[in-house]
C-alpha cells in the first residue's frame, strides 16, 4: 500500500480537488483507494453532494474505537472509499488539532487499512503545521500542488524545507512531486510561475501533468462530485487526473509490470 | 533580464531539493553494544567541555509499537508498553509516572528521576496556556551525560508520563511514537 499526503502551505491551491478526482482516477485504474479526509474543517464531506454521515469519520474512530468497518463511505466506484472527518465540538478542536499534529493516530490508521487499500490519498489542511505535520510523519510520500501565481509559488520553499525537516527526523514522507494547479499558459504571470517552476527546480520535482484552470472545476465543486462524474460523457479536463495517476504510478512504482501488463490484443 | 517571481527563493532550494525524492539515507544504527546500554561505571567522568549529542537514528529492526485490545487490562497494557520501549530505545531504564510521582509502570535505577518527572509534568501544563503548539514532549539532560526524554498524555488519572532514559539524544520522532503508543495504552484513543 501506497499512503501519499497532499500538502501546501497556502490555502486554496486545490488540495481537496486534487485528492478527490485523483481517487477517483486511481480507483478507476484498478486501485484500490481510499481518501482520508484528515482537515479538521471535513474539506472531504463538505466537496461532496448529500455530504458525510454525521458523526463517526475519523474522529470516531480515534476516539469512540469505531470499528473502521462503520466508518468507511463506499462509493459508486467499487475500489473508491471516503474516510470522512467526522464532527468535533469546540471545545475538542484544538486537542484535536494538537493531537493530529503527532500523526500517531494516523499511522495506526494507515497500518489497519494496509490489506484493505492499494493507495490512500490523505487530505490535509492548508498549512505547515498541525495536521500536515502529522500527515508527513505518517505517510510514505506527498505530493505538493502549486498553484500558477507569485504566492504559491514563493510558499514552495518553505513546503519543502518542512518536508525536508521532518524526514531529518528519520521518517516522513518522500517527494512524490511537485504538481501545478489552475495552470493557465494564456496568463502571463500564471506562465512566468510555470516557467520559473520547471527551469529552477531539478527536472524529476516537478511533474509533467498540469492541472489547469477550468470552469468544470467549479460546476463539479458546485454539484458536489468529482469532475470525472460531473456527466456521462466527463468533460476533457477529467482526463487529466488519469494523467497525473498514470504518472504518479510510475513514480511511486504503483505500476506493476509482469504477465498482467504485456500488450493487449486489439483484435482479441 | 526578467525579475525571479518567487525572489529567488526557488533557485536557493534547487541544490538539494531532489534528495527529497529518494528513501531516507545514512540513518541506521548498529546493534547497541553492551557498553552502550549497560554500567554506569563505564561512563566517561564528566568534562567541563561537554561535546554535541549523538542522535539516536532510526534502526531497520526497530520493533513496531504494541497494539492494545479492548479487553486488556490497563496493566498489561502499560507492561506492553514498557517492554516496547525498552527495546525500541534499547535502554533499562523506562517507567510511566503521574504528576504525584506515582511509578505506574516499568523500572528505574534512580528514583530521583520519577520525583524530577513528576515536577516536570506541572509546569508542562502552564507551558500549553502560553504556548498553544507546545507538544507534551521534552528531554533534559543528567550531569553523567544521559537524557532523560518526558512525553505527556492526557488521561483519565490526570496527566502521565513515559519516562526514557538514554545515552543518546532520542529523536522527536520516536519521542512521538512513545507519546502515542502511551495514549492508546491508557485507553484514550481506543
Amino acid at each position: 500500500m501506497q499512503s501519499i499526503a497532499v500538502v501546501s502551505q497556502k490555502g486554496g491551491v486545490g488540495k481537496t480537488t486534487i485528492s478527490l478526482n485523483l481517487a477517483y482516477s486511481f480507483a478507476r485504474r484498478g486501485h484500490r483507494t481510499l481518501v482520508v479526509d484528515y482537515d479538521l474543517q471535513g474539506g472531504i464531506g463538505l466537496s461532496l453532494r448529500g455530504g458525510m454521515p454525521a458523526e463517526d469519520g475519523l474522529l470516531g474512530w480515534i476516539y469512540q474505537g469505531t470499528t473502521l468497518d462503520n466508518i468507511l463511505v463506499s462509493t459508486r466506484l467499487p475500489n473508491l472509499s471516503l474516510l470522512p472527518m467526522g464532527h468535533t465540538s469546540v471545545e475538542r478542536y484544538q486537542e484535536s488539532s494538537q493531537r493530529f499534529a503527532l500523526g500517531g493516530d494516523l499511522r495506526r490508521l494507515l497500518s489497519e487499512c494496509a490489506s484493505r487499500f492499494d493507495v490512500v490519498l490523505v487530505d490535509t489542511p492548508g498549512g505547515l503545521v498541525g495536521a500536515t505535520q502529522g500527515a508527513l510523519l505518517a505517510t510514505d510520500s506527498c505530493l505538493v500542488p502549486v498553484q500558477a501565481e507569485p504566492l504559491s509559488l514563493r510558499t514552495l520553499p518553505r513546503t519543502l524545507e518542512m518536508i525536508a525537516s521532518v524526514r531529518r527526523q528519520g521518517a516522513g514522507s518522500t517527494l512524490a512531486g511537485v504538481v501545478v494547479s489552475m495552470g493557465n499558459v494564456t496568463e502571463e504571470i500564471g506562465a512566468a510561475v510555470m516557467q520559473e517552476l520547471w527551469t529552477e527546480l531539478p527536472s524529476d520535482i516537478v511533474l509533467d501533468t498540469v492541472i489547469p484552470k477550468d470552469k468544470n472545476f467549479l460546476a463539479a465543486s458546485a454539484a458536489g462530485v468529482p469532475v470525472g462524474l460531473l456527466r456521462k460523457r466527463p468533460p476533457p479536463v477529467a482526463l487529466i487526473f488519469e494523467r497525473l495517476a498514470a504518472e504518479l504510478e510510475l513514480r511511486l512504482g504503483l505500476h506493476e509490470e509482469g504477465e498482467d501488463d504485456e500488450p493487449i490484443n486489439l483484435l482479441g | 533580464m526578467s525579475q525571479s517571481i518567487s525572489w529567488g527563493n526557488l533557485a536557493s532550494v534547487s541544490g538539494w531539493v531532489s534528495e527529497l525524492r529518494k528513501p531516507p539515507g545514512g540513518r541506521a544504527i548498529s546493534a547497541p553494544t553492551q557498553e552502550s546500554v549497560v554500567s554506569f561505571d563505564s561512563m566517561p567522568p564528566a568534562s567541563d567541555t561537554v561535546p554535541p549529542k549523538k542522535i539516536t537514528r532510526v534502526s531497520p529492526t526497530r520493533p513496531e509499537p504494541p497494539r492494545f485490545s479492548a479487553e486488556m487490562r490497563i496493566e498489561e497494557r502499560l507492561e506492553l508498553l514498557v517492554t516496547w520501549a525498552e527495546e525500541a530505545f534499547s535502554t533499562r531504564e523506562v517507567f510511566v509516572t503521574d504528576e504525584s510521582g506515582l511509578l505506574i509502570a516499568g523500572l528505574v535505577l534512580d528514583t530521583t528521576h520519577v520525583a524530577a518527572s513528576a515536577l516536570l509534568l506541572r509546569p508542562m501544563a502552564q507551558l500549553v496556556d502560553i504556548m498553544s503548539d507546545f507538544t507534551g514532549r521534552m528531554s533534559v539532560s543528567t550531569r553523567d551525560g544521559r537524557i532523560l526524554s518526558l512525553s505527556r498524555v492526557p488521561s483519565q488519572f490526570g496527566f502521565v508520563a513515559i519516562g526514557i532514559i538514554t545515552n543518546e539524544v532520542v529523536e522527536d520522532h520516536h519521542l512521538v511514537d512513545a507519546q502515542s503508543t502511551l495514549e492508546s495504552a491508557m485507553g484514550e484513543n481506543q
